[in-house]
């Protein structure tokens, strides 16, 4: 027996409370997640660049 | 801009107004319907780019860049875009009065457009209970969208 489905009910919760937050926060939680988005676009675009080895990328070159 | 007569009105709508009434979604600008002085001109948002440019918000691509946000603006461009810009409703940003497009007005906007995440946000609008059924329904029939309701109804709320 686990807490899994507990868990599941919490986050629900927690997603549905964040409805309520004032728009100006909810506002500037777009903002941090824009972001961050654009940085995986930004590092996902250089790390599929054309002419890349695998083993470059596997060394972090 | 109002004051300066370069927009007659505006209103936040899109994404960021969405957030008013929802969770909080990613998004990657800020959507503003206006209304213009001069609507019939070829060049419409020309004014629009020149005060914003002079006043230190560059111009980036088709949108001007506001602090992190690059904000398009819109000119409304049927009569449910120019009912969603008159009735929108003033909210509070940090002290600072903001136009912003109603929940009912938004869902039916997303409706009229139907590209698949217009009807996540006609689902997460009516989720959050900032707008119902009825009201979408009324509003949609008032501006020929009936069919588009009753199909997006059948389709994601009924079943």
């Amino acid at each position: 027996m686990n807490d899994i489905p507990g868990m599941r009910d919490r986050q629900a919760a927690w997603q549905r409370a964040r409805r309520l937050l004032p728009w100006p926060v909810k506002i500037r939680m777009a903002e941090m997640a824009r972001e961050a988005i654009k940085q995986l676009r930004d590092d996902g675009a250089r790390n599929m660049a054309p002419g890349r080895k695998v083993t470059e990328l596997r060394r972090g070159i | 801009m109002r004051d300066a007569g370069v927009i007659c009105n505006y209103a936040l709508f899109g994404a960021t107004a969405q957030i008013r009434y929802t969770e909080p979604l990613a998004t990657l600008d800020a959507d503003v319907l206006v209304t213009l002085p001069d609507s019939e001109r070829l060049d419409i948002l020309r004014r629009v780019y020149e005060f914003c440019e002079a006043g230190g918000y560059p111009i980036d691509g088709e949108a001007i860049r506001v602090g992190a946000w690059p904000v398009q603006f819109i000119p409304v461009f049927n009569t449910l875009t120019a009912e969603a810009l008159e009735q929108a409703e003033t909210a509070d940003f940090d002290g600072v009065p903001f136009r912003v497009v109603s929940a009912a007005h938004l869902a039916v906007i997303a409706l009229s457009v139907g590209r698949g995440k217009d009807y996540a946000r006609i689902l997460a609008l009516l989720e959050s209970g900032a707008v119902t059924r009825e009201e979408i329904s009324a509003l949609a029939s008032r501006h020929g969208l009936e069919d588009a309701w009753i199909r997006f109804k059948r389709r994601f709320v009924d079943e």
